[in-house]
């Protein structure tokens, strides 16, 4: 079967990762673009500069590649790559304070606990979010991400002009964006 | 059940969720009994708390072209398709080594694994301060020490690629100093990459001889 048959966005993690071993490098591009945001977030969670943001970032990433043989099994690849990625944080910030003691005692319960008050859970939800946008028609993308991403809020009408809509329009569109985006979330498996 | 226009308007919701505005009376009073509303003001608060970090959580482009480029590495990818798992032949805790390399030392720990024609050594010692130190070999059973000089082994903790030594040229690796743990190794040589899922602790109890 040729490469893009289907819609990759509609790929499973598994199927991405079957295909990065198979040489398709445009499946590694797209399980990278994935969870991109929500890995390269998590070191500025967990209170860290950008330049180490991008070391962890990159290091996480290798450890995926490395590990694709054994990803292929994996269930929530999300979990995993949060997990990798919170372990590299912490030993990444307890190195910092020159305390590596401390690893031996920590480092392997620490990833498998609620690291703080509730980061996994909310890194769970926030992917969500990304993923369910991410299927949204790129008129409604730009919508929701006007709403919810610019600051200040750029105001209805400018949404509207942005989109070659009228002022009086804006609101229809405005809901069934937010409606097909609550839906998608639903069958996402969002929970609060 | 609850029909569709009992519930609060979207916008209220997300005017309520990103623009901090307060619901009337009583759609706050409703908001508190619907499970629909409020699992619809979560994720709207949730995309909110996201706001304009959200946008800023993009890596600088050099960045994530070297991590794209991993995905065009096909002799990386070579090696990940021809991983092999290898499996223990010696282990000084379960039987004796041959004169002369034996060992009384109980901090210590000596262990041969095979694969494909492939033996790696492994020496574990643990140090007074409880600092673990890895030391090994990799050879071809035939041959000797393996020609790449991009071997490398890497130290792994469940999936977690914490360090990496390159192979000397006759195929010797060392971590030094690590935090006692559970390990891996993974060691990429030529076209393979050879496995030890999870190496023994030195800790476990020996065997009776």
């Amino acid at each position: 079967m040729q490469y893009g048959v289907r819609a990759v966005r509609d790929r499973t993690d598994a199927e991405l990762i079957q295909e990065c071993l198979d040489g398709h490098s445009e499946a590694w591009d797209f399980l990278v673009h994935r969870y991109s945001r929500l890995i390269y977030s998590i070191p500025f969670k967990w209170g860290l500069q950008r330049e180490d943001a991008k070391e962890i970032y990159q290091s996480v990433w290798l450890d995926c590649f490395q590990e694709l043989h054994s990803l292929r099994d994996i269930n929530r690849l999300q979990a995993w790559l949060v997990r990798i990625a919170i372990r590299k944080c912490y030993r990444f910030s307890t190195n910092k304070r020159s305390r590596p003691e401390d690893v031996e005692i920590v480092e392997t319960d620490h990833a498998s606990e609620d690291p703080s008050e509730g980061l996994i859970a909310r890194l769970d939800r926030e992917q969500l979010i990304r993923m369910s946008i991410a299927k949204l028609t790129e008129r409604c993308q730009q919508v929701i991400k006007a709403l919810f991403f610019e600051d200040p809020f750029p105001g209805y009408a400018t949404i509207a002009a942005r989109l070659g809509l009228s002022s009086n329009s804006i609101g229809f569109t405005r809901d069934r964006c937010l409606e097909r985006l609550g839906k998608l979330l639903e069958e996402l498996g969002y929970e609060h | 059940m609850e029909s569709r226009i009992d519930h609060i308007a979207l916008v209220s919701l997300f005017e309520r969720a990103r623009l901090n505005t307060e619901l009337d009376g009583s759609a706050q009073a409703h908001l508190n009994s619907c499970h629909l509303c409020r699992g619809r003001l979560d994720w709207m608060q949730v995309s909110a708390g996201l706001g304009v970090r959200e946008l800023s959580y993009d890596p600088p482009q050099p960045v994530m072209e070297a991590v794209l480029r991993l995905g065009r590495d096909s002799s990386r990818l070579k090696q990940l398709r021809n991983a092999v798992v290898a499996l223990v032949t010696f282990d000084s805790f379960k039987q004796l080594a041959p004169a002369g390399i034996r060992s009384t030392e109980a901090s210590s720990r000596q262990m041969t694994f095979e694969t494909h024609g492939v033996e790696i050594g492994v020496l574990m010692r643990l140090s007074e301060d409880r600092k673990l130190s890895l030391a090994g070999q990799v050879l071809d059973k035939l041959s000797g020490p393996i020609q790449d000089p991009a071997a490398r082994v890497d130290l792994v903790i469940e999936g977690d690629h914490i360090m990496t030594s390159s192979l000397s040229p006759w195929g010797e690796f060392v971590f030094s100093d690590v935090p006692k743990a559970q390990y891996g190794l993974q060691v990429y040589v030529l076209d393979r990459m050879l496995q030890i899922p999870s190496l023994p602790s030195i800790d476990e109890q020996r065997s009776p001889g």
